[in-house]
């Protein structure tokens, strides 16, 4: 903003110093965006509202980030969310109940690896979807937390048939990996 | 075949928009392409209803075939119908694979042991929602395969849309099975209704566009920078104000289009209050009063009052929140302020 309202001097040529005070204050502009960028990709980032803070979770698998969720809290009288755009059947109501209004960082970092683990877990099942499609018979049957596939499946990619049946269960909603797995042919 | 199944199909077919019906059927999937092409499906609805349900005795179809293209039907038209949400609490914490066999299996089992007389059928789509479709008999009589109710219900969640048949009576019984089968302890309906199913669902699943403070700029979010024609002759007054109203009504509405609800519902049970001087202030019993806002979209018209000019900007709480409090029908009472929100606010 500040950038943009610097009027042109009258005289035809800028100052010196004119000139270093902008390149200073274009590089501190830079510098915060980069570091504000840098929060973000952290996973955890937030901003002071008038009621108290909104904090925005991203998340990401392996490398690729997958979208992000937002939390914005009241913190009078106490810690109390206002509104979100987390999904519905994460434990959210839970997880509040748990952990607010006494300790928001504890909150924030289990939100945070419920949703990085659900998040990790769709996009597992949609790669395994849109890459094995010739090795799967049908679709992966999933349900909303992705914590529970389905599905049958060859080993040759080839052929008609789907000779095995594979069950996983995912028991840990913060972690990515399934603890169970049942194979069946 | 049976009469009533072919009948029931006749007028199902009957219902789907012309050019919709071979699309719809295709998907349907019991009639082959081979089949379908002897059809043609330029005459008369009432022609080619009458050759699918030849085809369909060719077929032998039965009762959950002709559910599913009902089911089909109403996935495709779902806003012909009126929809309510329900909410559902549980207090255990153990994670839930949801097994989709045990559900409809839970369910089936709650309904028929209550009832015997009822047609249940299911269909699973790819946003993991699931359609159920319940034809209501009584004790006595067979079901009626026109006195339907269909439920959407997306696992694990804890919201469940109804669109219940005109049978009042069987809703307690339905919604007891759903709770149920779906591993929660109890159920009760939110003051949450409209046609437009996909608007519910936004709503109670948080996905319609809401504003956020943040620092990071969302990357699909472009300002429009409308260019209007800037004629120099004329000068905006207002400009300040009007850019004002703008802004508010942004962070009020976000950017998106809004979830849309037909109608808004406020029952007043409040005491009037007047001018000292009027007599009549020595009434103390609430003055009952119910306001209804009806629109074709509700949420737009409300989100264009203030830049047209209609209204104060920003406006009344009592009607911006109803995305968030996932409500459009509210009960005023004295005290002022609609009744305190728990931790979470649905």
């Amino acid at each position: 903003q500040l950038l943009g309202n610097e009027g042109v001097a009258p005289s035809a040529e800028p100052d010196a110093a004119q000139r270093s005070a902008r390149a200073v204050l274009e590089w501190k502009t830079r510098s915060v965006q980069d570091l504000l960028q840098l929060f973000y990709l952290t996973g955890l980032s937030g901003k002071r509202t008038k009621h108290g803070a909104c904090f925005c979770l991203s998340t990401a698998y392996e490398g690729t980030y997958l979208g992000c969720f937002y939390v914005d809290v009241t913190v009078r009288p106490q810690v109390r969310i206002r509104r979100h755009s987390v999904p519905a059947f994460i434990p959210l109501q839970q997880l509040a109940a748990r952990h607010l209004p006494a300790d928001l960082k504890r909150f924030l970092s289990v939100l945070s690896d419920h949703l990085n683990a659900y998040v990790g877990r769709r996009y597992q099942a949609d790669q395994l979807q849109e890459r094995f499609s010739s090795h799967l018979g049908g679709t992966v049957q999933r349900n909303s937390l992705c914590n529970m596939l389905a599905f049958s499946y060859n080993t040759s990619g080839r052929s008609e048939s789907f000779p095995f049946s594979a069950r996983l269960l995912y028991g840990d909603p913060c972690r990515s990996l399934p603890t169970e797995a049942v194979v069946s042919c | 075949m049976d009469e009533i199944v072919a009948e029931y199909i006749r007028r199902t077919v009957l219902k789907i928009p012309r050019h919709e019906i071979k699309t719809m059927l295709q998907t349907w999937g019991f009639l082959s392409e081979a089949q379908l092409q002897t059809v043609n499906f330029h005459q008369t609805k009432d022609s080619v209803s009458r050759e699918v349900v030849q085809l369909c005795k060719d077929n032998s179809a039965d009762i959950k075939q002709a559910a599913l293209l009902d089911i089909i039907y109403n996935h495709v038209y779902p806003n012909k119908r009126i929809w309510s949400v329900y909410q559902m609490n549980k207090s255990g914490e153990e994670t839930d694979f949801f097994d989709l066999r045990d559900f409809k299996k839970k369910f089936k089992r709650r309904l028929q042991t209550a009832l015997k007389n009822v047609t249940i059928n299911f269909k699973e789509y790819e946003d993991n929602a699931i359609w159920i479709r319940i034809a209501w008999g009584t004790p006595y009589k067979k079901p009626n395969q026109y006195k339907t109710s269909y439920v959407v219900y997306h696992s694990q969640t804890p919201y469940v849309f109804i669109s219940a048949s005109v049978i009042r009576s069987t809703l307690p019984l339905l919604c007891q099975a759903l709770a149920v089968a779906s591993n929660y302890h109890d159920i009760r309906e939110m003051e949450l209704r409209s046609h437009c199913l996909n608007s519910l669902k936004d709503i109670v699943f948080k996905r319609y566009s809401q504003t956020f403070q943040t620092y990071y700029p969302r990357p699909l979010q472009e300002r429009n920078v409308t260019s209007e024609n800037v004629d120099l002759r004329i000068i905006q007054e207002n400009k300040n104000e009007k850019e004002r109203i703008l802004r508010v009504n942004r962070e009020v509405f976000g950017d998106g289009p809004q979830p849309k609800l037909e109608f808004a519902q406020y029952k007043l049970e409040t005491t009037f209050k007047s001018n000292p001087s009027l007599d009549v202030s020595d009434i103390k019993e609430p003055f009952r009063c119910l306001v209804k806002f009806s629109s074709p979209h509700l949420l737009e018209s409300l989100k264009s009052l203030a830049p047209a000019g209609l209204a104060d900007a920003p406006l009344s709480p009592l009607l911006t929140c109803i995305p968030q409090k996932a409500r459009n029908y509210f009960k005023i009472r004295e005290r002022k302020g609609i009744f305190p929100g728990s931790f979470v606010s649905p």
